[in-house]
C-alpha cells in the first residue's frame, strides 16, 4: 500500500535545524530532546494540510501573474525565494517561502461549476461516489489509535460535505465551525466522569448486542463517531484562548485563528486538516476583493508554512493550496472575473513534493494551457503518491476492489520528490 | 346462483389445465412478482434467503419508511398484541392513508428535488405545503412533474411548484443537470467521463437537448411586486460544439434519444404578452411547456424507470440501479426485468406512487430480516436480507421526539383544544387527524431543523455520515435534556411512576425500540439504574438518553 518515498528517514523526520539545535544543546541526543521532537521521531505518520480558497482564487492574482498583457489586470509580478519564479505582488510573504512550494500552472478541469470543480479536485473523479483526499488520508495514514479524528475541516459555512463515500464513516470529515469551541462539546450540569463512563459502557454494551448477527460496518462507524467525540471532549484545550504571540503573527481574524488551530490539530495528530478561506468568488470587483482576501491569506499562510518548517513538520506533511477552479481571463463589466476551470493554478509543498518547481504553463495571455496539461485525476494521484499511498492500488471494500485513483490518470512524476 | 357457481367451477377447472406458467404469473399481484423475480436472480435462493422480520422489527421499519417516524408506544403495543394474520397488510393500508405518510413523502421528495437548497424566491412553507398536499391527494408523479416543470410562478396556484426552476435561478448548468438527475436518473454532466469521443458526443446531445427546452426562459422580476417568476422568449437557439466533429451546430429541444422537437414556424405576432422591462414574456409557443408534456410520455422510458428506481431505493435502502442518478450502459440494473415490470406497472397505474409503495412493502423482499444467517455478509444486490440504513435527519428527529413523548404531549393538548373549540368533532375522521398532525409539524419544526443542521450533508447520498459533531449533539445537546425532563405524560414521567423493573424496562423498550426487552436487557436496565442509587430521575434520564444514542435507534434495520 505505502510506497517508501524516503521522507521518513530519521534525518528527514527531524528537520536539520532542529537536529542541530538538539545536538548542540545536549551531548548525545535522546532523553533530553524537547518532548515534541521526541514525538516527531517516533512518528512515521504522514499528514496533509489543505488550504482551500473557496470560490476560486484568480490565477492571475496569485500563482500565474501576466502583468502587462491584455487580461493581466493591474497587479505586478514579484520575484520569489526561488530564482526565476514570479508570483503576484499580492503574495509578498508567501513569495519569500516559495522555496518550500511548487506551482502547477496547467490545470484544466473542463468545468466552470463550483460543485463539480470542488468534487473533481477532492475526489480525483468527475462524478461518482468516491472518497475525498482527506478521507483516504484518514483511512490509510492514520495510526491504529489516532488521537484525533483523521480528517478535520475548519470552515465557517455550509452543511458538511459527504466525503467518506464507501469508506467507513469515521474517515469522513469532522467539521469545526471555526476556532470556537464546537457545539455541544461541553455538557451543562450533572454528568461527572463516573457517570459519563457508565453511560458510555452501557451504550457500547447495547451496540455489541445489536451487532451480533448484523452487518457490522454501519454500527462500527457509529461507535467510531462517539469515540471521536470523546477524543475532542478530552482535548478542550484545543479550543482555549490562543496565545498573543501566535495571534500577532497569524492575525487575529478568523482565518488567522483557524490556521493556528490547524497547526495545533496537526501537531496533536490529526491526519488531514483542511482550512477553508471563504470568499474568492469575485464576479464583481475582482481586484479589490483579491487585494483584501489575499492580504489576509498571505501573511497567515506564510506564517503557518514557516511554523511547519521550523517544527520539522513539512517533512511529513503535504501542503495543498487549491481552489475548485480559477477565474476568467476576461474582465467583465463589473471589474469581476467569472468561473474558469480550463487554465488555472495551484500550489503544493512539503512531504513528497519537489520544492521550488514550476509545472506546466499557460499561454502568453493566460487563456489556455500551453503545456503539461493536468486535471483533477492527475492531481489526485500526485497528492496521494506524495504521502506514500500507491494511488494505482485498489480499495478493498466488502469483497470488491475499487481503484483508488482514476486508472485513466497518472501522477505528475516530475513533481514527486 | 346455482348456475353461476357451476360456471365458476368449470372455469376454475379449465384454468387448472390449460394455463401456462406465464399466464399464472400474470395473475399474481405485483408484490408476489417482485419476490419471484428476486428469487430467480439468485441461485439457491431458498437456502440463502433470510427469514421475514419479527412483528416488532417489521413494525418499526414500516413506520419509519411510510411515516418517517417510529410508532407511539400505544400503537406499538396495539400491533404486537393483535393476533390477526393479515395485520401487516392492514397496518400498511392504514399508514399509507395517514397524515404522517404525506409528511414523510414531503421530506423525501423535498430532498430529492431541492437537495436542501436554501429558499431563494419561493418560501419553504409554500413549497412544503405543495408537496404535502400532492401526497395527501395522491397526485401521480407524471402530473406532479408536469406541474413542477411547467409552472411559471406568476400566480398563487403555480407559485409553489415553480420553486424547482426559480430557486435554481434557472442557471443552465444546475437546471439541466438536475432535470437529468431527478427526472431521468442520468447525471448528464458525466459526459466527459468517457474516453470514447463518439459516446461523449452522444451524451453532449442529451445535455444540450434538455437545456434547449428552457434556454429561452428567464427570471423576470416584477418591477412593482419585486416578485420573481419565469418569462420566456419566442426565439433563440442553443448551439453546441461537438467534441466528435468539432463542428458547431444548433440543437432543438430533445429528450435523450427521442426525436428533436422542431419549433412551429414563427408567427407574425409570436407573443401572448411581449417581453419588456415591465412585462413578463409569454410566447404563443413555449418550449418549456414542451418539456413538461414530453418528459412524461411513454416513449420516454427513462422517466418511469427513474421514479421506480428511486422509490425502490427509498424503501429497500439501495436502488436497482445504484447510484440512482447513474442509469448508464456500463451500470445496468441488478434486476433489469423487475425494474421494467415495476415501471410499466406504475405507468399503467397512472404513476400512482402510493400503489407502487404499497406493493413494494407487501413483498417478502421488503419484509426480510436484517439479521444475517452466517458470518459472511451476502452481497446487497442479492436482496436475501434486509438492508440496514441510517435514519434521515427528519426520521431521526421525529422518532426521537416521538420516543421521549414530546410529540404525544402535543398531540393530546391539540386534540383537547380542538375538542374544546368544537365538541362535536369526529376525532376518528381523516380531516381531524390531518389537523392534529399539521399542528404537531408546525410546533416541532424548529427541533427538526436542528436535526437537519446537525445530521444532513449537502447532497442526497444514502451513505452513513456518522460524525463526531453528531455524536456530541446526541450525548450533550441541551435540547435533549429538555425533552427528558419529566413533564405530563412524557416518557421519563411515565418511567418515574413505574417501580417494577420488568414493567419499567418494557415501557422503555417499547417506547424507544418498539419491542419488548428480553430478560438480559431488563436486568441490564436494573443494573444501570441501581448505579444511580438515590438519583433516580437522573438515572432514568441517562438511561433514556443512552438508548436514544444506540445504534438500534439510529438505524433502520
Amino acid at each position: 500500500m505505502k510506497r517508501n518515498l524516503g521522507c521518513n528517514i530519521l534525518d528527514h523526520m527531524v528537520s536539520r535545524r532542529h537536529f542541530l539545535m538538539g545536538a548542540t544543546a545536549t551531548a548525545g541526543f535522546g532523553p533530553l530532546l524537547p518532548p515534541r521532537l521526541m514525538a516527531e521521531m517516533k512518528r512515521d505518520q504522514k499528514q496533509i494540510l489543505q488550504v482551500y480558497l473557496q470560490g476560486g482564487v484568480s490565477q492571475f492574482e496569485s500563482w500565474d501573474p501576466k502583468p502587462g498583457t491584455e487580461f493581466g489586470g493591474p497587479f505586478r509580478a514579484i520575484p520569489t525565494s526561488v530564482p526565476g519564479m514570479h508570483i503576484s505582488e499580492l503574495l509578498p510573504y508567501t513569495a519569500e517561502k516559495m522555496h518550500l512550494l511548487s506551482i502547477i500552472r496547467s490545470v484544466n478541469l473542463k468545468t466552470d461549476d463550483h460543485g463539480l470543480g470542488r468534487l473533481f479536485m477532492e475526489k480525483g473523479r468527475r462524478t461518482g461516489d468516491f472518497p475525498y483526499v482527506g478521507a483516504i488520508a484518514s483511512k490509510y495514514l492514520s495510526a491504529e489509535k489516532n488521537p484525533l479524528p483523521g480528517y478535520i475541516h475548519i470552515s465557517t459555512r455550509g452543511l458538511t460535505d459527504h466525503t467518506a463515500a464507501f469508506l467507513e464513516a469515521q474517515h469522513g470529515q469532522m467539521k469545526l465551525e471555526g476556532f470556537q469551541v464546537p457545539a455541544n462539546l461541553l455538557r451543562d450540569g450533572q454528568r461527572d466522569e463516573a457517570t459519563y463512563n457508565r453511560v458510555n459502557d452501557f451504550r457500547l454494551q447495547l451496540n455489541r448486542q445489536f451487532k451480533l448477527d448484523r452487518a457490522k460496518s454501519l454500527i462500527d462507524s457509529y461507535d467510531a463517531s462517539f469515540e471521536q467525540a470523546a477524543q475532542l471532549m478530552e482535548r478542550q484545550h484545543l479550543f482555549e484562548k490562543q496565545n498573543d504571540y501566535d495571534l500577532i503573527r497569524y492575525g487575529s481574524h478568523p482565518f488567522g485563528r483557524n490556521c493556528i488551530l490547524a497547526r495545533t490539530l496537526l501537531e496533536e495528530g490529526a491526519t488531514c486538516v483542511k482550512v477553508t478561506h471563504h470568499g474568492y468568488d469575485t464576479h464583481a470587483e475582482n481586484f479589490n476583493f483579491h487585494l483584501e482576501q489575499l492580504e489576509e491569506f498571505d501573511q497567515t499562510f506564510a506564517t503557518l508554512l514557516g511554523d511547519l518548517e521550523d517544527r520539522g513538520m513539512l517533512d511529513h506533511t503535504l501542503v495543498m493550496v487549491y481552489s475548485e477552479f480559477g477565474r476568467t481571463p476576461k474582465i467583465n463589466h463589473k471589474y469581476g472575473r467569472d468561473h474558469w476551470g480550463s487554465s488555472f493554478s495551484l500550489a503544493l509543498g512539503g512531504c513528497g513534493i519537489q520544492p521550488g518547481a514550476t509545472i506546466g504553463s499557460t499561454n502568453e495571455k493566460g487563456t489556455e494551457v500551453a503545456n503539461r496539461e493536468v486535471d483533477g485525476g492527475h492531481l489526485f494521484h500526485t497528492y496521494l503518491r506524495a504521502v506514500g499511498i500507491n494511488s494505482s492500488d485498489n480499495h478493498a471494500i466488502e469483497g470488491k476492489t475499487i481503484p483508488i485513483g482514476d486508472p485513466a490518470a497518472t501522477p505528475i512524476e516530475e513533481l514527486l520528490a | 346462483m346455482y348456475c353461476r357457481v357451476t360456471i365458476r367451477i368449470v372455469l376454475g377447472v379449465m384454468f387448472c389445465f390449460c394455463v401456462d406458467p406465464l399466464y399464472t404469473q400474470e395473475l399474481l399481484p405485483l408484490h408476489a412478482k417482485i419476490d419471484q423475480s428476486v428469487a430467480d436472480a439468485v441461485s439457491e435462493f431458498e437456502r440463502r434467503a433470510g427469514p421475514l422480520t419479527t412483528d416488532s422489527a417489521f413494525l418499526r421499519r414500516i413506520y419509519l419508511d411510510l411515516t418517517g417516524t417510529i410508532p407511539t408506544v400505544t400503537e406499538a403495543r396495539a400491533f404486537l398484541d393483535n393476533n390477526n394474520e393479515d395485520k401487516r397488510a392492514a397496518i400498511i393500508d392504514r399508514l399509507l392513508m395517514s397524515p404522517r405518510f404525506s409528511r414523510h413523502m414531503q421530506h423525501e421528495f423535498d430532498v430529492m428535488l431541492m437537495q436542501r437548497r436554501p429558499a431563494k424566491y419561493v418560501t419553504l412553507s409554500l413549497w412544503q405545503t405543495f408537496l404535502f398536499e400532492a401526497f395527501r391527494n395522491n397526485l401521480g408523479w407524471d402530473e406532479m412533474t408536469r406541474q413542477i416543470l411547467s409552472a411559471d410562478g406568476a400566480n398563487p396556484e403555480n407559485r409553489p411548484p415553480a420553486r424547482f426552476l426559480l430557486d435554481r435561478d434557472l442557471n443552465p448548468q444546475d437546471t439541466t443537470r438536475d432535470i437529468g438527475r431527478v427526472f431521468l436518473g442520468r447525471d448528464l454532466q458525466c459526459a466527459q467521463c468517457h474516453d470514447h469521443p463518439h459516446f461523449e458526443d452522444y451524451l453532449q446531445r442529451h445535455y444540450f437537448g434538455i437545456s434547449a427546452f428552457f434556454s429561452r426562459s428567464y427570471i423576470f422580476k416584477d418591477p412593482n411586486s419585486k416578485e420573481a417568476s419565469l418569462g420566456e422568449k419566442a426565439d433563440g437557439v442553443v448551439k453546441f460544439t461537438s467534441v466528435f466533429t468539432s463542428q458547431e451546430s444548433e440543437i432543438s429541444p430533445r429528450l435523450l434519444d427521442l426525436p428533436e422537437i422542431i419549433d412551429p414556424p414563427l408567427e407574425e405576432e409570436p407573443y401572448i404578452t411581449k417581453p419588456d422591462d415591465q412585462t413578463r414574456g409569454i410566447p404563443k409557443y413555449s418550449r418549456r411547456q414542451q418539456l413538461a408534456e414530453t418528459i412524461v410520455k411513454q416513449e420516454n422510458s427513462a422517466f418511469q424507470l427513474n421514479i421506480t428506481n428511486r422509490i425502490w431505493a427509498m424503501l429497500m435502502g439501495r436502488g436497482l440501479v445504484e447510484p440512482v442518478d447513474m442509469f448508464h450502459q456500463d451500470n445496468p440494473p441488478t434486476h433489469p426485468k423487475l425494474l421494467e415490470l415495476l415501471s410499466n406497472d406504475l405507468r399503467q397505474h397512472q404513476f400512482d406512487m402510493r400503489y407502487l409503495i404499497r406493493e413494494l412493502v407487501l413483498s417478502h423482499t421488503y419484509q426480510r430480516s436484517s439479521r444475517l444467517m452466517s458470518d459472511v455478509e451476502p452481497p446487497a444486490e442479492e436482496l436475501v436480507a434486509g438492508q440496514i440504513r441510517p435514519l434521515t435527519p427528519e426520521q431521526l428527529g421525529f422518532s426521537m421526539l416521538e420516543a421521549v413523548g414530546h410529540i404525544e404531549n402535543i398531540r393530546l393538548a391539540t386534540t383537547t383544544k380542538l375538542l374544546e373549540e368544537q365538541p362535536q368533532r369526529d376525532t376518528t375522521s381523516v380531516a381531524f387527524a390531518f389537523e392534529v398532525e399539521q399542528t404537531i409539524n408546525g410546533e416541532v419544526q424548529p427541533h427538526i431543523d436542528a436535526f437537519v443542521n446537525t445530521f444532513a450533508s449537502n447532497n442526497e447520498s444514502r451513505q452513513f455520515d456518522a460524525t463526531a459533531n453528531q455524536a456530541l449533539f446526541l450525548m450533550n445537546s441541551p435540547l435533549l435534556d429538555v425533552w427528558l425532563q419529566p413533564s405530563k405524560n412524557n416518557l421519563v414521567a411515565r418511567l418515574q411512576s413505574i417501580h417494577d423493573i420488568a414493567a419499567l424496562s418494557d415501557e422503555l423498550y417499547m417506547s424507544i425500540f418498539s419491542r419488548h426487552p428480553n430478560e438480559f436487557e431488563a436486568s441490564a436496565v436494573q443494573h444501570f439504574l441501581n448505579s444511580f442509587a438515590d438519583k433516580r430521575v437522573q438515572g432514568l434520564q441517562e438511561l433514556t438518553r443512552t438508548l436514544l444514542c444506540s445504534a438500534e435507534f439510529r438505524l433502520n434495520h
